[in-house]
């Protein structure tokens, strides 16, 4: 295969569109990677999810590896709080069904919708600090 | 459906029938018919092979092309080509795109603080 850009610039801006629309509903940052991930996916997705630095505690990553065919979700300490285990295994279902049939974007795009949804919760001014 | 196969296998059949016979009706001559010179080897070739052929490469082309021009899509078993993407990462550049992805040792107090986060996994 020969090297070359993973999304198109229409799906490219469609998941960035996907990411400020879960931002906006949740108060989390979301941050998404498509790449290789190696042997230990969870130390590697660990170890993107800390690069994200001082917003990492109110972050969830979505990591993908198309070619190992792993996903990984981590959600910092503060996202934890609005975006249990449970209902990132929802997301994770949502986006494995779509990434099954070959649809990247469209499977990740999906999984954010149901992150936001489990993760909407009244906005705390006091409290909430996103990104 | 039964009674539509049926109809169709009657309907099917007489046409059928002519078509195999037709060559028996050309050997015997009839009163008043003109048969004209016979093709040469290049003429029918180029009739019955390399104009069929041209149609069918058309075809070809025209169904395929469209992905060949396009670039490479995922398909789940294949390996990846593409260079990695974050999207919403860490210090995106200005010019929107890509940081640079260089392998970075996180320091153990950070892999630290987040064992206290949570997540999933999954396979497909």
């Amino acid at each position: 295969m020969p090297a070359g850009e993973a999304f198109s610039d229409r799906q490219r801006s469609d998941l960035a569109r996907a990411v400020r629309i879960a931002e906006n509903d949740t108060g989390l940052t979301f941050s998404v990677y498509v790449g290789t991930l190696g042997d230990d996916t969870r130390a590697r997705a660990l170890e993107l999810h800390a690069q994200l630095g001082a917003s990492a505690s109110a972050a969830t990553l979505i990591a993908v590896d198309p070619g190992g065919r792993q996903l990984e979700i981590v959600t910092g300490h503060e996202a934890k709080r609005w975006l249990d285990d449970y209902a990132c295994g929802l997301g994770a279902i949502s986006m494995t069904t779509q990434f099954t049939a070959g649809d990247l974007s469209g499977g990740i795009i999906n999984g954010l919708r149901t992150l936001s949804e489990h993760a909407r919760h009244p906005r705390t001014l006091h409290n909430d600090e996103p990104a | 459906m039964r009674k539509a196969i049926r109809i169709a296998a009657v309907t099917a059949s007489v046409p059928l029938v002519a078509v195999l016979s037709s060559p028996v009706l050309a050997a015997t001559r009839d009163d008043g018919d003109n048969p004209g010179p016979g093709l040469t080897v290049p003429e029918t070739l180029l009739y019955f092979v390399v104009i069929p052929a041209a149609i069918i490469a058309l075809v070809w082309l025209a169904v395929l092309g469209t992905s060949w021009a396009r670039a490479p899509r995922y398909r789940p078993g294949l390996s990846w080509w593409a260079d990695p993407v974050w999207i919403n990462g860490p210090e995106t550049d200005a010019d929107g795109s890509t940081p640079s992805l260089a392998a970075a040792a996180a320091p153990a107090d950070l892999a630290l603080a987040d064992s206290t986060g949570g997540g999933a996994r999954a396979r497909w």
